[in-house]
């Protein structure tokens, strides 16, 4: 029976059949699960956003030491 | 012998050190690559990431039909409506034992959010139980 079709006041106590009891225990042990796999899926995510993060600030390093390099080979080709 | 002009002999600039400029290009051809390397690695960790918030929606929306399913399954019944229902059947007692049979870990929730419900009712006036009625008969009214 859905909740709607069958309006409790929330603050009374209910009871659950037990069979449908044994189902929201089942199912809440199941979420409980997927909710650690979510944790996880999100460690994941943050670990993937540092190394991303890692690789862009090193490819700006690698920009910036080109640039130099750069600045010294015109003044040099320059001074001639 | 005619001199040629200054276009045909082209223009030479000295070069005071071949070797560093040599070196900086070879050195700015070897960071050109790793950059590029760089980019390939970014796109896979970018691939990767897809990959995983893909997931993570996917297991969030499994997430909102379980707990879609618990409210479904969850109130059902007040004591009032379990009584009309099964007037016969010491309804709290046999959930109970039912309950702490099959799964003893839920004797301790049990105990926190039944206890109260689970002893023996007071006596109710008549006054009472029609108030309860009318209770149910607006709360329903206001349902519709």
């Amino acid at each position: 029976m859905l909740r709607g079709e069958h309006m409790i006041n929330e603050s009374n106590p209910v009871f659950v059949k037990i069979d449908k009891y044994k189902d929201i225990l089942n199912i809440v042990e199941v979420v409980n699960k997927k909710v650690t796999g979510v944790k996880q899926l999100l460690a994941e995510l943050e670990e993937l956003k540092d190394k991303e993060a890692e690789e862009l600030v090193s490819w700006k390093n690698n920009l910036d030491q080109i640039t130099h390099k750069l600045e010294i080979m015109q003044e040099e080709l320059t001074q001639g | 012998m005619p001199k040629k002009p200054i276009e045909e002999e082209g223009l030479f600039i000295r070069v005071n050190n071949p070797i560093l400029i040599r070196k900086n290009i070879l050195e700015s051809s070897k960071l050109i690559l790793t950059i590029l390397k760089q980019t390939y690695s970014i796109k896979q960790v970018r691939e990767l990431k897809q990959e995983k918030m893909s997931e993570l929606s996917q297991q969030i929306k499994e997430l909102r039909i379980l707990l879609q399913k618990i409210e479904e399954l969850m109130p059902q019944y007040t004591k009032a409506d379990l009584k009309k229902l099964l007037p016969d059947i010491p309804i709290a007692k046999k959930a109970v034992e039912q309950v702490k049979a099959s799964r003893p870990e839920a004797k301790a929730e049990m105990k926190e959010d039944w206890a109260e419900e689970l002893k023996p009712a007071a006596p109710v006036s008549d006054m009472d139980r029609i108030t309860k009625a009318l209770e149910d008969v607006q709360r329903k009214l206001q349902t519709l």
